[in-house]
């Protein structure tokens, strides 16, 4: 009986020392994605509009990280703000200065702010490319250590995405859930026109769910710029994997995000773990569309009423 | 200087008959075709891989890849059936990056990130004012087609089904199978673009058919106009000719060059769509999708 125990707690062992670090590879990038879907997915959900230009933000933010650190010098607090606050400020500045006026146009369509927000990130790419030029920017200081715990090894960087990013999607939820503004949000959000009639300016409310997206996106921006070292051309690579794990989940929730960030990484660790590495952007989007065929408002997506 | 403009001119009518071929989806079919450099990749591939390696001629490739590029899109056509707004966006976009993806990975077909180089021209056109008249005559013959095509009976079902499906429908227009159809000649005509490119360039890797050479063609079309012939024709001749002016006024490096004309034409793009999202000779506006709640 006691040996029946002993070889059952081996076993156990033996599975979690292969299985702790595919986990730690699943959700070191997936809360990281998680955060930056969500709130991709909240600026969707109150705006309607497809922002994908978002990935530009989180990058935006990286580099000025990159620059505030290494390039002037700042403490490390000063630099976190100064990056958040950049991202905030390019959020709204592209939603003023682009979106609202498409809306006063009217041409604001799905194909017309789709093809804008493509433009913008194409736009913030080249000018990141003739700022700072194609080499990597690495941030090795900040990325620390090597940490072992049993089979696991982590960095000092992917513990801090494992803390801050779970708390940054709970203040979000929290945020929604109870304040004042988080229910104007989500009564926008609802129905623009009633929320309206009861006095909540959904221009307003527009510009804030920008500009709380953006600071979300700039603080994620900052975990991604050191844990993977920065580059232009990772703006469009960031923004498919953003919107890809968005619309798998369902768009407009941030439960979805989280489901779709974490299904995502699952399918490419086991790509990864089976396979080859570098064919793990196809498995997850095609995993994606295999879903979408069955579910096409995603996973946890509302069904849209049709007229 | 003759050089260059030879150089330019064949540029303009390759990515002519892309533009032609994307404004059919994007204009005439209503669909937000964010797929469509895929097409142009699928016959690039197709063609640049059958030449230099199977010793086929480059005619024989040309065919090839827009069987191939028709052939996807007509799959792809099938397979976005139930789909809208967002989600059909995210599959479109997720098809050009599909076939990215396959083109880094898949070494032993594409190379992977080496590209394919060398990629061989006939004898006759070897020169460039020689495959400049190729170029151009294929520009003229599928505009011409088009031009057929939109005119006739079946271009009016197909805008009828673009402004009000159900009517169309109600109407007794087959409009699955006319969209469909669309779609092929769309992608037959993005793989005839693709090889073209190929056999021009003689170098083709993934990159060459990602966002930025999206963004240039969607460009050519909205700045030309939707649902416009004479407007992609003019649309092209800008977007082909406008951003060298960076390459003839600065003496910058050529990194930052490479950047400031792709910001050009993004930005050419954004300010067409936020301000004459007709373009010059547009007769219709972006597809919007009234299934949007």
């Amino acid at each position: 009986m006691r040996w029946c125990f002993f070889s059952l707690l081996v076993r156990l062992v033996k599975i979690m020392d292969v299985a702790l670090p595919i986990l730690s590879n699943i959700l070191i990038p997936g809360l990281l994605f998680a955060v930056i879907a969500g709130s991709f997915s909240l600026i969707y959900s109150v705006t309607r509009v497809l922002h994908l230009a978002h990935g530009a933000t989180v990058i935006t933010a990286g580099y000025a990280f990159y620059a505030a650190l290494t390039l002037w010098h700042w403490p490390l607090w000063l630099a976190v703000i100064f990056s958040t606050a950049v991202a905030a400020l390019l959020g709204m500045a592209i939603n003023s200065q682009i979106y609202e006026r498409m809306r006063k146009t009217g041409s604001v369509s799905i194909a017309g702010t789709l093809i804008a927000t493509i433009s913008i990130l194409l736009i913030i790419e080249n000018l990141l490319l003739a700022i700072f030029g194609s080499d990597t920017k690495f941030f090795s200081d900040l990325q620390g250590q090597v940490n072992t715990f049993g089979s696991v090894n982590v960095t000092d960087n992917e513990i801090r995405i494992m803390i801050f990013c779970p708390i940054l999607l709970i203040i979000l939820t929290l945020f929604l859930a109870k304040t004042r503004i988080g229910k104007a949000l989500r009564a926008v959000a609802d129905n623009e026109m009633v929320a309206e009639v009861v006095g909540i300016s959904s221009r307003r409310m527009r510009m804030m769910a920008f500009a709380i997206g953006s600071v979300f996106a700039g603080m994620a921006g900052i975990l991604f710029a050191i844990e993977y070292s920065l580059v232009p051309s990772m703006v469009i690579m960031a923004t498919i994997m953003m919107f890809f794990r968005t619309i798998l989940g369902g768009i407009g929730s941030i439960g979805g995000a989280v489901i779709g960030s974490l299904l995502t990484e699952t399918v490419t660790a086991l790509t990864g773990w089976y396979w080859n590495i570098g064919w793990v952007q196809l498995t997850s989007f095609l995993f994606t569309f295999l879903v979408l065929l069955i579910r096409p408002q995603g996973l946890l997506g509302k069904k849209k009423r049709s007229l | 200087m003759i050089l260059l403009i030879t150089h330019l001119l064949v540029l303009f009518a390759i990515f002519g008959i892309a533009a032609l071929a994307l404004n059919l989806t994007l204009g005439w079919a209503g669909l937000i075709n964010l797929g469509f450099m895929g097409l142009v990749a699928i016959g690039a591939y197709a063609s640049a891989i059958v030449t230099t390696l199977h010793d086929w001629p480059m005619f024989a490739g040309v065919i090839l890849g827009m069987i191939l590029a028709a052939v996807a899109s007509l799959l792809l056509g099938l397979l976005i059936r139930s789909m809208s707004g967002d989600t059909l966006a995210a599959v479109l976009l997720g098809f050009n990056f599909t076939v990215y993806s396959v083109g880094l990975n898949w070494t032993g077909l594409t190379r992977g990130p080496l590209g394919i180089p060398g990629i061989l021209r006939p004898e006759l056109i070897r020169e460039d004012r020689f495959f400049l008249v190729l170029a151009l005559a294929l520009f003229a013959l599928t505009l011409l087609i088009v031009q057929r095509i939109t005119k006739s009976p079946f271009g009016r079902a197909l805008g009828a089904i673009r402004d009000d499906e159900l009517h169309a429908r109600v109407l007794g227009k087959r409009s699955f199978r006319v969209k469909l159809i669309t779609y092929v000649v769309s992608g037959a005509f993005a793989g005839l673009s693709g090889a073209l490119l190929a056999h021009f360039v003689r170098f083709i890797d993934p990159a060459s058919f990602f966002i930025p050479q999206l963004i240039l063609v969607i460009s050519m079309v909205l700045v030309g106009g939707l649902a416009s012939s004479k407007g992609t024709f003019v649309g092209a001749l800008i977007m082909t000719f406008v951003p060298e002016i960076v390459d003839l006024a600065t003496t910058l490096p050529s990194a930052t060059v490479g950047a400031l004309r792709a910001i050009i034409f993004a930005a050419v793009l954004l300010l067409v769509v936020m301000f004459r999202p007709k373009g010059i000779f547009g007769t219709v506006e972006l597809p919007s999708y009234a299934d949007r709640d």
